[in-house]
């Protein structure tokens, strides 16, 4: 199956009225604004069959992220797509895993990548410290780097680095420099609502074991106070368990929420 | 109302439901928990949400989100 790009939205509505139904097996969570933004940007595509149907998504790390809507587990569909594809499933924690879309998804030659849990915290008497934010957008750049080479590319923490004067104007990215100014760690924040995400966090592998994460969750506590926030968001990978107990001693707590997701190369 | 409640806490046990009345403008659902209780009423009530045709603010409260589910029961 070729992907053919989606030009009006009258036509994914008719995709998901074609689709939807009781019982489909569904990872889409695309709201109708999206959809819009993605269309009039060329970014979303389509590909279907008699009772299955797959949107694709390109995302500026050059892998396509795919939605699918699976009326028939035993027709095994394969994209023709030159980037990387990848799929995200969302489920909760309390229904255990979504076992028959993962079984699905893999006799359709995808290979599961990694899990992520959500957790949050309310924000209230947390102890916070005075935020120190990348000193210049070289900084920013350095920051982009070492978040690319540790997080996974294919789950939509890539960065690209055209973003590096933005994240630098808009003051997202918590640091901590050494006394020589040599930048150790950084955390960047982002906003939606009075929610306050730790997009992404992490330590230059040369200064961990030093309380750096301590201290740039003390200053993302105090950045949401001053953004008057009334909680705190995160995603974390389930087997960083060093992670998530420190993050559960500012008060994170596991939301039911979890994602899985799979790639095809 | 209650079995709403309900469905609603089952999907997301940590937000005070009875009390949070901006949600969406708050960034406390996320459109993955908007498509998940619309699954979920779909399956409970029997109703069904379209999701081309979704207005963010119905989700904003429970007492919204109710006024939907009846509307549609009609």
């Amino acid at each position: 199956m070729k992907p053919q790009k989606i030009n009006d939205l009258q036509d994914y509505d008719a995709l998901i009225e074609r689709y939807s139904g009781k019982g489909t097996f569904s990872n889409n969570y695309m709201l109708p604004g999206e959809v819009s933004e993605l269309i009039s940007q060329r970014l979303l595509s389509v590909c279907h069959d008699e009772n299955n149907c797959w949107f694709l998504v390109e995302k500026p790390s050059g892998v396509s992220r795919v939605y699918y809507l699976i009326n028939d587990l035993k027709k095994i569909s394969l994209i023709e797509c030159e980037s990387p594809l990848v799929s995200e499933i969302l489920f909760r924690g309390n229904s255990g895993s979504p076992s028959a879309e993962i079984d699905y998804l893999e006799r359709c030659g995808f290979k599961k990548n990694l899990q992520r849990d959500q957790y949050a915290a309310i924000l209230s008497t947390q102890e916070g410290c005075d935020p120190v934010f990348a000193r210049s957008t070289d900084d920013s750049i350095i920051v982009i780097e070492l978040f690319n080479s540790s997080f996974d590319k294919y789950s939509g923490d890539f960065i690209p680095q055209v973003e590096a004067q933005a994240l630098y104007d808009s003051k997202s990215l918590l640091c901590c420099y050494s006394e020589d100014g040599t930048l150790q760690a950084s955390l960047q924040i982002s906003f939606a609502g009075r929610n306050a995400w730790i997009s992404h966090l992490v330590v230059d592998p040369k200064y961990r074991g030093l309380g750096l994460s301590d201290k740039l969750m003390k200053m993302f506590v105090m950045e949401a106070k001053n953004h008057k926030c009334k909680r705190l968001m995160l995603w974390v990978q389930t087997q960083n368990e060093i992670a998530v107990s420190l993050y559960k001693k500012y008060g994170f707590a596991y939301t039911n929420k979890s994602t899985i997701s799979l790639i095809k190369e | 109302m209650e079995q709403l409640l309900n469905l609603l806490k089952e999907i997301r046990p940590d937000v005070d439901f009875e009390n949070e009345k901006e949600l969406i403008d708050d960034g406390i659902l996320d459109s993955m928990d908007v498509v998940s209780i619309i699954s979920s009423i779909d399956d409970e009530f029997n109703v069904q949400i379209r999701i081309t045709e979704l207005d963010p603010d119905n989700f904003n409260s429970i007492e919204n989100l109710w006024a939907l589910i009846e509307s549609l029961k009609k």
